[in-house]
């Protein structure tokens, strides 16, 4: 198995104008994010609202240019690529995106706006566009009627099936998902979830799906990266980050999910503060001002991922804290 | 498989109207917008058959019925229909030759300004560091001065005459059209559903004009039928001042403005001219709102 997407380091600043007299400020929204996605696999990124996973899912669908770092779609790297080469790289990252109220075009016709990728990217004829855009909706459970109709139409679940649909429609290498269940009812999650799973075993395409919701992560998860502030503070399989958390972010965000029967042996961690300002983050450890276990070497030193029981820690104590 | 998606697809076609026939379908759901487009329909037939419908020459001159009343008020003429001017033209021969006139000029006008100012809001709101400042700069300068000053500034220029009237008619109203497009399209491009076209691949051209203006034409319709029958004003007023349609060509504006000595004496002369504005107006404003329900999806169908 090969990767299908490669990011060494990838960092995206924001420069920020203060007024005239003042010099620019810069906004460190995306800060050394390294992993490697493989063919059918699911890598999702959790953290809390201003922790940089929007921004990571904008430069990973080229949307916007990282500032630094290497990324490589399919072996191949995205910098410095000719426009044409561009081109052929964008097919392969597709994207669902959070609100499917505002991401499908409510003056198109569904069948247009499924055919629209094909019209672009493709030579086929109108009616050989019809057909791969009726089979796709057949797959993502539309009915054939349903071609005709404008998005306003459809309840939630259905919308968020036909912007699935779209992204799936080139049969990228990669789909990004972009928390693609929180603007659903709960009822409808499930079936959304498991939509996005059959497609991806059908079609083998790597996910990176973005969320808050640590429940769905374990669901359709293969890898998690949690994120702090714009760097990652764990990353590895799903299974041993949920059943043995190392970083004690980690283990603050597990424990806040709620759950039916709280284990009484498990107390809830209670982390206080708010995300530091992106503006002027703290020296050292990003999180050394919330951490329960921070020491003086968290606030100067400001730790590396490092491998630790089959996966990626930055964390100074982890060792200690896990003992 | 394939045969059998081939008859799904033929029976959808079967189920479902043409874009055409649908958009009629939409159109004709609105009773006002159907009347509207009637009398659009007679006006436009009156201008374009004038010289056989009319009764009578426009500019012929019966000097022996000057402001003669309507033919159903007390001393009409039956051979004057609405009744004749103050020098003793026939004022129904003048209003349906007017109509050829007015009608040009409010639609010449109309799309000579919105066809440039959709383009240059366009560009405005794609480009909101190079090029957006510039031209809204240029439009902020354009809405500073009075308008009729500067359309008879730009008349003055060009010289009198019809076709520079109605360019600067145009002229005039390009800087609501951009403000309107700009606004519109920078509320529009931060929406997913733009993002998703870019990453389908979508070109800049085909973002502008596919993905992006048919969101934004709701208030550009409006703006348009509302500044037709302004632009019918602003042609009379610059007739008014002699740079316009020059007398005694008929059209509706230069009448309504040249009657006005006559309101207590003779009513007719400047209603007439005026009603016959009115109704225009408001036929055209009608057919507006029923081209924007109709086309827009959501509104299509609610009754």
């Amino acid at each position: 198995m090969s990767a299908v997407l490669t990011a060494r380091d990838l960092t995206r600043h924001y420069e920020i104008s203060r007024g005239l007299f003042q010099p620019n400020a810069q906004v460190q929204a995306l800060n050394g994010v390294s992993f490697e996605l493989e063919a059918g696999k699911t890598l999702a990124v959790v953290g809390e609202s201003g922790c940089g996973k929007s921004t990571l899912a904008r430069a990973l669908t080229l949307i916007e240019e990282p500032s630094s770092g290497s990324l490589q779609i399919a072996g191949q790297e995205v910098t410095g690529a000719n426009k044409a080469q561009r081109k052929q790289l964008r097919r392969d990252v597709q994207m669902v995106f959070q609100n499917p109220y505002a991401s499908l075009n409510p003056r198109q016709k569904v069948g247009d706006q499924l055919g629209e990728p094909l019209l672009i990217n493709t030579q086929l004829s109108r009616l050989e566009r019809r057909e791969r855009v009726q089979a796709m909706m057949q797959q993502v459970g539309l009915r054939p009627e349903h071609y005709q109709r404008y998005p306003h139409m459809f309840s939630g679940g259905q919308r968020q099936r036909i912007a699935l649909a779209r992204a799936m429609m080139l049969q990228p290498k990669v789909l990004v998902a972009d928390e693609p269940t929180s603007a659903l009812d709960v009822s409808i999650q499930a079936q959304v979830l498991n939509l996005f799973m059959d497609l991806q075993e059908q079609f083998n395409t790597g996910y990176v799906f973005i969320s808050h919701n640590l429940s769905v992560v374990r669901h359709v998860a293969d890898d998690v990266l949690v994120m702090y502030l714009g760097r990652p503070v764990e990353m590895g399989p799903s299974e041993l980050i949920y059943n043995r958390p190392l970083h004690p972010y980690t283990q603050a965000l597990l424990s806040a999910t709620p759950t039916i029967h709280p284990d009484p042996s498990k107390p809830k961690i209670k982390i206080s503060g708010e995300l530091p300002n992106p503006l002027s983050p703290p020296s050292g450890c990003a999180f050394h001002q919330r951490c329960p276990h921070a020491s003086e070497r968290c606030q100067v030193e400001q730790p590396a991922l490092r491998l630790l029981d089959a996966r990626q820690v930055a964390c100074h104590h982890a060792e200690q804290i896990n003992s | 498989m394939t045969t059998e998606t081939l008859s799904t697809t033929l029976d959808q076609s079967l189920l479902y109207p043409s874009p055409l026939k649908e958009f009629w379908q939409a159109f004709a759901h609105n009773k006002g917008a159907v009347a509207g487009l009637a009398f659009m329909i007679l006006l436009v037939i009156c201008a374009l058959f004038a010289p056989w419908i009319a009764p009578h020459d426009p500019s012929e001159q019966y000097r022996e019925f000057l402001l003669t009343p309507p033919a159903w008020l007390e001393g009409g003429q039956l051979q004057f229909l609405l009744g004749t001017d103050e020098v003793g033209r026939d004022l129904l021969s003048r209003l349906i030759h007017g109509a050829r006139l007015s009608l040009l000029i409010g639609l010449a006008s109309v799309l000579m300004s919105l066809i440039p100012g959709i383009l240059l809001g366009l560009v405005a709101g794609f480009f909101p560091r190079l090029l957006g400042p510039s031209i809204m700069r240029l439009m902020d300068i354009m809405l500073a001065l009075p308008s009729l000053l500067l359309a008879v500034a730009i008349v003055a220029i060009l010289g009198p005459g019809l076709v520079n009237t109605i360019f600067a008619i145009a002229i005039v109203s390009l800087p609501s059209y951009v403000r309107l497009t700009r606004a519109a399209v920078m509320g529009e491009l931060n929406r997913d559903y733009v993002t998703a076209a870019r990453l389908a691949g979508a070109s800049l051209p085909r973002l502008m004009f596919i993905t992006v203006l048919p969101n934004c034409m709701a208030p550009l319709i409006v703006q348009a039928t509302l500044s037709f029958s302004s632009a019918i004003l602003d042609a009379a007023a610059l007739g008014f001042l002699g740079l316009g349609v020059q007398p005694p060509t008929p059209e509706w504006g230069t009448m309504l403005a040249s009657a006005r000595d006559y309101i207590e004496r003779a009513w007719w002369v400047v209603s007439l001219p005026g009603l016959t504005i009115l109704l225009s107006v408001l036929a055209i404003n009608l057919m507006g709102d029923g081209l924007r329900d109709a086309l827009d999806p959501k509104l299509k169908n609610a009754q």
